[in-house]
C-alpha cells in the first residue's frame, strides 16, 4: 500500500465528522430519490400486475341493452368464447366479453347501499376474479339464495362476508309496463374476490355520487343474472382486448349503432388515480431531492475545504517533496470519489427501506390489495452515478484551490486577514459576542455562502411543502364552504322535479331540497361528470373569471384540468356526447376547485337528457339491428327528472327516512371525512419530508458551527484563558448561526415561493387543481423554527467548547 | 511582603507521566519571577496551574488567598477574568478583534470602561495602530498587544508563557523592557528559556525534573 493511500485512509480518519456529515447529506439526497422514484416505481407495477393478473380488458363499451343473438356474430362469440369466430368478425379484437351491468339496493350493517351488480361468464377470459375466499361464479349456495360473489372490501364497509345472506333489491326495466320495477330476492356470499372493477365502479365520480362506504360492488353468474332479471340472453356491456381504437374496431360492424359509450383502459378512473398518483410521486418529490442534491453539494464543498484549509502545510510539505500539482488534485478527488461511493450506498439503503414504508402506508390509505415492493437495478445504477456526479462536480474548486496552493504560503502561518470595512465599523458598537458573530461571519466567505446557499436550499423544502400543504388545505375548504349545503341525497332512477321537491320539503327537518341531475358526459376522450343544478342556490364555484348564471342551455363550467389538458378557454366550444348524443357545448367559466367535474343549467342537462330519449327511440324505430329489441319499449324519463338534491336540514335524518327512490343521503361532514381521509395521506408525506429536511438544515448548520469551532478552537480557548465565560463564547456562536439561519432563512422564504408555485403547477397539472395559497403566518413559524434550529445545532459547540483543553490549545501554532 | 501566590506540594501528572512532583512555591506582590528550564519541563504547566486553565492532581494553590482547586468552573473564569493576565508564546490575538478591541478585552469582560486601554497601548508604543487588525502587525507589535491586553485589565498577577519565543533579538529585548517596566505595576511571572530574564528577575528558579531549583 502507497504511502499516499495510508495518508488518505488516515486522513479519512481524522476528517471522520467531517466525511460523515457529507455522506448523510448525499444519502439524503440521493435517498430522497430512490424513495420515491421506487414507491412511484411500486405503484405503478402494483397497478400492473393487478392489471395482469386480472388480464383486464383493454376497453369497455356500453351497449344499449341487446338480446343476444343479437347481432349474429356476438351470438357465435358468446356461444362458443372462440377466438377464431370473433377473429373472422373482428379481426382486431383479441377477446371480447359479454357483461350485464346492473344496478340494485340492500340495507348494509351501515346504512343503505347502491349495490352495483356485474353479470359476468363463469370463466372469465379478460377482467378475471381474484378469489381471496370461499368459491367462484360457478359455486352453488347452500339454499335456494342467488349465489354472488362480493368485492374483498364488501364486508368492511357494508358488514356481510363469506356464507351471509341479505336482502338484495335489483332494479330493472319492466318491459311490459315500460316502467323501473324492483325484484327482490336473497343472495348468499359464496365467495370473496379482488376485482379491478371495484376501482372502475368507485372510482373518483365527483361530489355529487357517493364513494366506497355507501357502493358495494358484486358479481353473479351471467345466466343466473339474465334469469333472475328476465333479461334473457340481455348483455348491456362488453369488455375487450384489443391495441386497436375502440371507435376504430367498430365502425362499419353491426355493432355501432348499439354502442352508447366506450372507454379505453388509460380513460378509467381507476387507472387515471392510480396512474396520477405514481405520476404526481414521480414528477414532484424527484425535484426536491434534487434540491437537496445541491445542498448535498454544498456540504462537500464546504467540508473538502476545510479539510485542505487545516492540510495547507502539508500540501506544502508533499509538494516540496516532489508532489505535483496533479497528483495533489488527484489525491483530494478520492474524497469525493469515497463520499460520492459510500454516499450512494447509505441512500440506496435508506431509500429502499422508506421506499417500503411509504407503498405500505400508502396501500394502506387506498386500500389497494398486494401491492408490489422492490428495488429496481435501474434506480440504483441511476443513485451511484447521480452520487458520484454530485460529489464530484462539487469538489471541483476545492481540490483545484489544494491544487494550486504555493509551497511558499503553505509555510506561512494562517492568520486571517480583516480590514476595515462597514462591518468593522457597524460591529464595533455591538457587545462582544455579536461583534464576534458578525466579524467571523465574514470570516470566510466561501464557507459562509456555502453554509448559507444549502442552509437556504434546505430551509426551500418545508417552507415549499408548507405553501403546498396550506394550499390543499385551502382548495379543501373551499370545496366545502357552500353556504346552505348539509348534505345530497341520491336516487336510484330518475324522479319527477316538483314532486319530490315538494315532498322532500314538506318534512319538517328540511328547509329545501335544490334539484340536481348528474350524468356523465364524453369529450376528448374523457369522461366527464356534469352536475346540472340551479347554479348559485347553493352551488357556486370559485372561477378563474367571473361567472355569476347561465345564460344559454349550452354553457358548460369546466374544471380547470380539463381545460388544460384540452386546451380550452373561456368562450372556446367542444363537442361532447351524452349517452352518444352530440352537442357544441360553449365554455362559460373554468372552476378551480380541487374535486373537478363539469356544471351546467339543469334545465340544460334535462334538455340534453330528453334529446338522447328522442334520438335513441326514433333509432331503435328505424333501425334494422335495433327493431328486434327491446328499447323503443323503454320507459320514458320525467318531464324534469332530477337524480337527487343538494339539501338544507338535517341530511343525518332523511338518510334513516329516505323514501324508496333514494339510495343514499350523503352528508357534508362524511364526504369531508372521506376528503380528509386523502388528506391524512397527503399531509403524512408531507410531514415526513418536514423531517428529513429538518435533520438536514440542522446537519448542515451544526456542521458549519463546528467547523468554525474547531477552526478557532485557539481563538475560544485564548478567550476563556482571559476570563470569556461559556456563555459569552456560546452567545458568540449561537448569534453566528443565528446571522446565518436568518439569512438563510429570509432567502429561503423568497426562494421558497416561486419554487412552492412551480411544484405545485406540476402537482396541479396532473392530479388536482390547487390554486396557490399563501399563508400568512407561515414565514413567522418558519423563521421561529430558524431560531430554535439554529440555537439547536449551536449545542455540540457548546459541548465542545464547555470541555475544551485550555492548557493545550493555547500553545498550539495552528489548527 | 504580602503574599499573592502560594503553592504548596503541587503535583501533576499526565497519564503516567509525571510533570511536576511536588512544587513549592511562595510568590509576594508585585515580584517579577522568571521560571527557566529547557522545554518540556513543566514550566507551562506550572504556570497553567496558577492561572487557573488547568488543575492540579494533588497539593494546594492559594492565590490572593483562595484555593484553586476548591473553586468551580465559573469561579475559576471569574478568576481568570478579575485576576490574571495571560501572555502566550503566540500571542494568541483574536484575529477579527481590532489591536484596541484586542487589548480592551479584559476591561470589556469585566464590564469597565475602556479608556485605560489607550493608555496601555500608548505606553507599548502602539497608539497609532489601534485600529489595524492583527494580521496587519509584525509578530514584535502583536506580542505587544497580548502584552498591552494582559496589563489592560490590572490583574493582580501577570503570566508569560515564552513571551519572546517567537520574537527576533531586538524585539526581544523591548518586550523584556517593557516587562521590566510594568513590574511596579503588577506581580509577574515569565516562563521562558532565555537567561536574559535573569536580568529583570527578581526572582528566578529552574524546573528540573518536575522540581523547583531557586537559581536567583
Amino acid at each position: 500500500m502507497s504511502i499516499i493511500f495510508k495518508k488518505f485512509q488516515r486522513d479519512l480518519y481524522s476528517e471522520l465528522p467531517k466525511i460523515a456529515v457529507s455522506i448523510i447529506i448525499i444519502s439524503m439526497g440521493i435517498g430522497g430519490f430512490i424513495t420515491f422514484f421506487q414507491v412511484s416505481d411500486n405503484i405503478k407495477e402494483t397497478v400492473d400486475s393487478q392489471y395482469d393478473e386480472m388480464n383486464l380488458g383493454d376497453s369497455w363499451i356500453n351497449l344499449q341493452p341487446i338480446p343476444i343473438p343479437t347481432p349474429d356474430e356476438l351470438i357465435e362469440y358468446s356461444k362458443q368464447n372462440d377466438d377464431n369466430s370473433i377473429n373472422e368478425i373482428l379481426p382486431q379484437i383479441d377477446v371480447m366479453q359479454p357483461r350485464l351491468h346492473l344496478y340494485g339496493k340492500s340495507e348494509g350493517e351501515n346504512g343503505p347501499i347502491i349495490i352495483e351488480i356485474l353479470g359476468l361468464p363463469d370463466e372469465q377470459k379478460i377482467n378475471k376474479l381474484r378469489i381471496t375466499e370461499g368459491g367462484n361464479l360457478a359455486t352453488n349456495a347452500k339454499s335456494d339464495n342467488i349465489p354472488v360473489v362480493v368485492e374483498s372490501r364488501f364486508e368492511k364497509y357494508h358488514g356481510y362476508g363469506l356464507g351471509d345472506t341479505f336482502n338484495l333489491s335489483i332494479v330493472k326495466i319492466d318491459q311490459e309496463a315500460i316502467e323501473f320495477e324492483t325484484i327482490n330476492v336473497t343472495v348468499e356470499i359464496v365467495g370473496v374476490a379482488v376485482s379491478a372493477e371495484y376501482f372502475l365502479i368507485t372510482g373518483n365520480q365527483g361530489v355529487f355520487v357517493p364513494r366506497q362506504s355507501t357502493i358495494g360492488v358484486m358479481f353473479v353468474d351471467l345466466p343466473i343474472l339474465q334469469n333472475v332479471t328476465g333479461f334473457d340472453g340481455m348483455i348491456n356491456q362488453v369488455s375487450i382486448k384489443s391495441d386497436s381504437n375502440v371507435d376504430e374496431l367498430f365502425s362499419g360492424t353491426p355493432l355501432e349503432n348499439v354502442i352508447i359509450s366506450s372507454y379505453e383502459k388509460e380513460n378509467m378512473e381507476s387507472y387515471m388515480i392510480l396512474n396520477n398518483d405514481q405520476k404526481g410521486v414521480k414528477q414532484v418529490t424527484p425535484k426536491l431531492a434534487g434540491i437537496w442534491l445541491i445542498i448535498a453539494g454544498c456540504t462537500i464543498s464546504l467540508n473538502l475545504y476545510r479539510i485542505i484549509q487545516s492540510q495547507k502545510k502539508q500540501i506544502g510539505v508533499m509538494r516540496a517533496a516532489g508532489m505535483t500539482s496533479n497528483e495533489v488534485m488527484s489525491f483530494y478527488t478520492w474524497y469525493g470519489i469515497f463520499i460520492g461511493a459510500i454516499g450512494s450506498v447509505g441512500g440506496i439503503i435508506a431509500g429502499f427501506g422508506i421506499s417500503v414504508y411509504i407503498t405500505y402506508q400508502y396501500s394502506l390509505a387506498t386500500e389497494i390489495p398486494g401491492i408490489v415492493y422492490g428495488l429496481s437495478p435501474r434506480l440504483v445504477l441511476f443513485g451511484i452515478a447521480l452520487s458520484m456526479i454530485s460529489s464530484l462536480v462539487f469538489i471541483v474548486l476545492p481540490v483545484r484551490k489544494a491544487a494550486n496552493i504555493a509551497i511558499t504560503d503553505s509555510m506561512s502561518p494562517d492568520i486571517p486577514s480583516f480590514k476595515d470595512s462597514k462591518i468593522t465599523e457597524i460591529s464595533s458598537k455591538l457587545s462582544l459576542s455579536l461583534r464576534l458573530a458578525f466579524r467571523n461571519f465574514s470570516r470566510n466567505r466561501t464557507r459562509t455562502m456555502l453554509t448559507t446557499v444549502g442552509l437556504s436550499l434546505a430551509l426551500v423544502t418545508p417552507f415549499a411543502l408548507g405553501v403546498i400543504l396550506s394550499s390543499t388545505e385551502n382548495a379543501v375548504e373551499t370545496s366545502f364552504d357552500l353556504p346552505g349545503w348539509d348534505g345530497t341525497a341520491v336516487f336510484d332512477s330518475f324522479q319527477e322535479q316538483n314532486v319530490t321537491i315538494d315532498e322532500l320539503e314538506s318534512r319538517d327537518y328540511i328547509s329545501s331540497a335544490d334539484p340536481v341531475l348528474s350524468w356523465e358526459i364524453g369529450a376528448f376522450n374523457e369522461r366527464i361528470v356534469v352536475i346540472g343544478s340551479n347554479y348559485g342556490n347553493v352551488f357556486s364555484l370559485p372561477t378563474e373569471n367571473e361567472f355569476n348564471q347561465f345564460t344559454t342551455n349550452n354553457e358548460i363550467i369546466i374544471d380547470s384540468l380539463f381545460a388544460m389538458r384540452n386546451d380550452l378557454e373561456v368562450n372556446d366550444i367542444f363537442e361532447a356526447s351524452l349517452l352518444g348524443q352530440k352537442k357544441n357545448l360553449t365554455v362559460a367559466a373554468i372552476h378551480t376547485q380541487i374535486l373537478g367535474g363539469g356544471f351546467m343549467s339543469l334545465e340544460g342537462l334535462q334538455i340534453w337528457l330528453h334529446e338522447w330519449e328522442d334520438e335513441i327511440k326514433s333509432l331503435a324505430v328505424n333501425s334494422s339491428v335495433l327493431n328486434e329489441t327491446e328499447i323503443e319499449k323503454l320507459p320514458d324519463l320525467p318531464i324534469n327528472p332530477i337524480s337527487g338534491v343538494y339539501l338544507t336540514g338535517d341530511a343525518t335524518r332523511l338518510n334513516n327516512e329516505s323514501p324508496d327512490y333514494m339510495v343514499a343521503v350523503i352528508a357534508k361532514n362524511d364526504l369531508k371525512g372521506q376528503v380528509d381521509k386523502l388528506m391524512e395521506l397527503f399531509t403524512f408525506f408531507i410531514n415526513l419530508y418536514y423531517g428529513l429536511a429538518a435533520v438536514m438544515a440542522f446537519l448542515i448548520i451544526a456542521n458549519t458551527a463546528t467547523i468554525n469551532m474547531l477552526e478557532r478552537e485557539r481563538e475560544m480557548a485564548t478567550l476563556k484563558t482571559l476570563g470569556t465565560s461559556d456563555v459569552i463564547l456560546s452567545k458568540a456562536t449561537s448569534a453566528e448561526n443565528f446571522v446565518m439561519g436568518t439569512i438563510a432563512g429570509v432567502t429561503g422564504i423568497i426562494m421558497g415561493y416561486p419554487i412552492a408555485v412551480w411544484l405545485l403547477q406540476t402537482f396541479t397539472y396532473e392530479i388536482y387543481y390547487v390554486p396557490t395559497y399563501f399563508p400568512s403566518g407561515l414565514p413567522i413559524v418558519m423563521i421561529v423554527c430558524v431560531i430554535l434550529l439554529s440555537v439547536s445545532a449551536t449545542i455540540p459547540s457548546w459541548i465542545r467548547l464547555r470541555n475544551m483543553n485550555l492548557g493545550n490549545l493555547v500553545r498550539s501554532i495552528e489548527r | 511582603m504580602e503574599k499573592l501566590v502560594a503553592l504548596s506540594g503541587v503535583v501533576k501528572s499526565y497519564g503516567t507521566t509525571s510533570v511536576l512532583t511536588g512544587i513549592d512555591l511562595d510568590i509576594a506582590k508585585g515580584e517579577l519571577i522568571v521560571l527557566l528550564g529547557p522545554s518540556g519541563s513543566g514550566k507551562t504547566t506550572l504556570l497553567n496551574l496558577i492561572a487557573g486553565i488547568d488543575t492540579a492532581n494533588s497539593g494546594e494553590i492559594l492565590v490572593l488567598g483562595k484555593n484553586l482547586s476548591e473553586m468551580t468552573d465559573l469561579e475559576l473564569t471569574e478568576y481568570r477574568r478579575d485576576s490574571v493576565g495571560y501572555i502566550f508564546q503566540f500571542y494568541n490575538l483574536l484575529p477579527n478583534l481590532t489591536v484596541m478591541e484586542n487589548a480592551s478585552l479584559g476591561l470589556e469582560l469585566k464590564g469597565e470602561e475602556l479608556d485605560y486601554a489607550k493608555i496601555i497601548l500608548d505606553k507599548v508604543g502602539l497608539e497609532d495602530k489601534s485600529q489595524r487588525f492583527p494580521a496587519q502587525l509584525s509578530g514584535g507589535e502583536q506580542q505587544r498587544v497580548a502584552i498591552a491586553r494582559a496589563m489592560a485589565k490590572t490583574p493582580a498577577l501577570i503570566v508569560a508563557d515564552e513571551p519572546t519565543g517567537n520574537l527576533d533579538k531586538n524585539n526581544s529585548q523591548s518586550v523584556r523592557n517593557l516587562f521590566k517596566e510594568i513590574s511596579n505595576d503588577a506581580t509577574i511571572i515569565i516562563a521562558t528559556h532565555d537567561n536574559d530574564y535573569l536580568e529583570i528577575a527578581d526572582k528566578a528558579y529552574e524546573l528540573n525534573e518536575g522540581k523547583l531549583i531557586k537559581i536567583k
